[in-house]
């Protein structure tokens, strides 16, 4: 929290941090105090649906109201790499030329992420197997329609007609029987409840021909480490240090 | 305590049972506090217009479907204002039955109580026979092991807890004081559902409890003993 403040000050942005250290929120405020849920509404909606954007595109997900949640797995590392984020996208929102523009900046990401049209990229796309956050936001509907779930590329399935091969995952020959794909729990491309599918409230005629503008970024979960353990198995290809 | 699954069905039993406790029926809670999507406490979450006066905010239903009269069976107050606490208290005398918060408002940008606003509350309802809820779904096991009661050092009524006490898994808890919990047991109020304490979601909870150490939540940049089960 004091490190966003100090980064805040540094570009010029009126910026106010509340809560404790495992859940807090960045106001864009000029008030010097906020007692309740009506000194919030005077927040600056456009500074932070530039700062969402700005953050999303380096792959950061900050909750649509500024919020971010610390837990147990993030160590000082987690903590520095997203002070750099806050610093560069904080850089763009006090340059007073760059104002309004932040949904059209060219996009830097970490190394491990993949921006995507359409999540369903993800199998093609995705590196080795694994579980990958995807984060996506609709460009017309603006930071308030990002929506993000996770997805689980899993080895070995043969591929879906619909969708192109994903290289380097299906080539090496280590598939179980196709059979048994039908009682996995969770198939490998998760088109799950459309509850976290980019919402869309475009008509067809909008999307045929043209693609939409909808970003979509995916990287490796963070909780690799134990979520993708099934049945006694770790994962091929998903533990650091394992692929 | 008693067991289930999410936020909004441990708000559910604690509406049920500060009504049945009290034979009262009405809820205060305070404008921006999230208490899950249940019809009675989805009110006065984020409205965007027809606020009303900041004194006496208007009740207004979070979604399309809910049943009307939820209107009036709740409430609304500004958060962090004794004042005006205790004059709605004064305006409806022995008619309310708990007064429900987030400790820490994290739902509307993580604020904090002012000094003193959570005893002011505590206080008062003891005065007036109400019960005090703090929703710590969001603040337990994160501001401290205790929640925003341990750290605050205000013991509420009745309490409710989910995410983080079961490390993912899906159990939330209602904490609460002997008599009002004992209502359970045969004294008529109903809480019913399959997965009420059910064994997966209570093992989940005692492998996360073995992984954390005090002052884990409060250090929540310093690793504790591994990722879940490793």
């Amino acid at each position: 929290m004091d490190g966003i403040r100090e980064r805040a000050q540094r570009h010029g942005l009126p910026v106010l941090v509340t809560g404790f250290g495992a859940a807090f929120t960045v106001h864009f405020t000029k008030r010097a105090e906020l007692r309740d849920y009506r000194d919030t509404l005077d927040d600056d909606a456009e500074l932070l649906d530039g700062f969402l954007r700005g953050a999303l595109e380096e792959g950061l997900h900050v909750l649509p109201d500024g919020r971010f949640y610390v837990s147990a797995v993030h160590a000082a590392a987690e903590v520095e790499e997203t002070l750099g984020i806050v610093d560069r996208v904080f850089a763009t929102l006090g340059a007073p030329a760059r104002r309004g523009d932040a949904g059209h900046r060219q996009p830097v990401l970490r190394a491990d992420s993949m921006v995507l049209h359409r999540h369903q990229d993800l199998e093609r796309t995705a590196p080795a197997p694994g579980l990958f956050r995807i984060i996506a936001m609709d460009e017309k509907l603006g930071a308030g329609a990002i929506t993000q779930g996770m997805v689980t590329i899993e080895p070995g399935r043969a591929d879906a007609a619909s969708h192109a091969p994903r290289r380097g995952v299906d080539d090496a020959p280590r598939g179980r029987p196709a059979r048994a794909d039908r009682h996995r729990r969770s198939p490998r491309s998760t088109p799950r409840p459309p509850s976290w599918r980019p919402r869309t409230r475009s008509t067809p005629s909008e999307t045929s021909g043209v693609r939409r503008r909808c970003l979509c970024i995916a990287y490796r979960s963070v909780n690799r480490g134990h979520v993708l353990r099934r049945r006694g198995r770790v994962l091929r290809g998903t533990a650091p240090g394992r692929a | 305590m008693a067991f289930s699954s999410s936020g909004s069905e441990v708000v559910q039993l604690v509406h049920r049972l500060a009504r049945a406790f009290t034979r009262r029926n009405l809820i205060l809670k305070f404008e921006g506090h999230y208490h899950g999507w249940i019809d009675g406490a989805l009110v006065s979450y984020h409205p965007r217009e027809g606020l009303g006066p900041r004194e006496s905010p208007n009740v207004i239903p979070g979604s399309f479907g809910q049943v009307p009269n939820v209107v009036e069976n709740v409430l609304v107050a500004p958060w962090n204002d004794l004042g005006i606490l205790e004059s709605l208290f004064r305006t409806h005398p022995d008619r309310i039955a708990a007064v429900m918060m987030e400790p820490v408002l994290c739902n509307s940008g993580c604020l904090m109580p002012g000094p003193g606003y959570l005893e002011g509350v505590r206080d008062l309802c003891r005065r007036h026979g109400t019960l005090f809820i703090m929703d710590e779904v969001i603040t337990g096991f994160r501001i401290a092991l205790g929640g925003a009661q341990e750290h605050f050092g205000v013991t509420p009524d009745l309490s409710t807890f989910g995410k983080a006490v079961a490390g993912g898994a899906p159990l939330s808890v209602v904490a609460g004081r002997r008599e009002i919990m004992e209502q359970l047991h045969g004294a008529g109020v109903a809480f019913g559902g399959t997965f009420n304490g059910n064994p997966l979601s209570a093992r989940r909870s005692r492998t996360r409890r073995w992984k954390s150490s005090p002052g884990t939540a409060a250090r929540p940049s310093s690793r504790p003993t591994g990722r879940g089960r490793r």
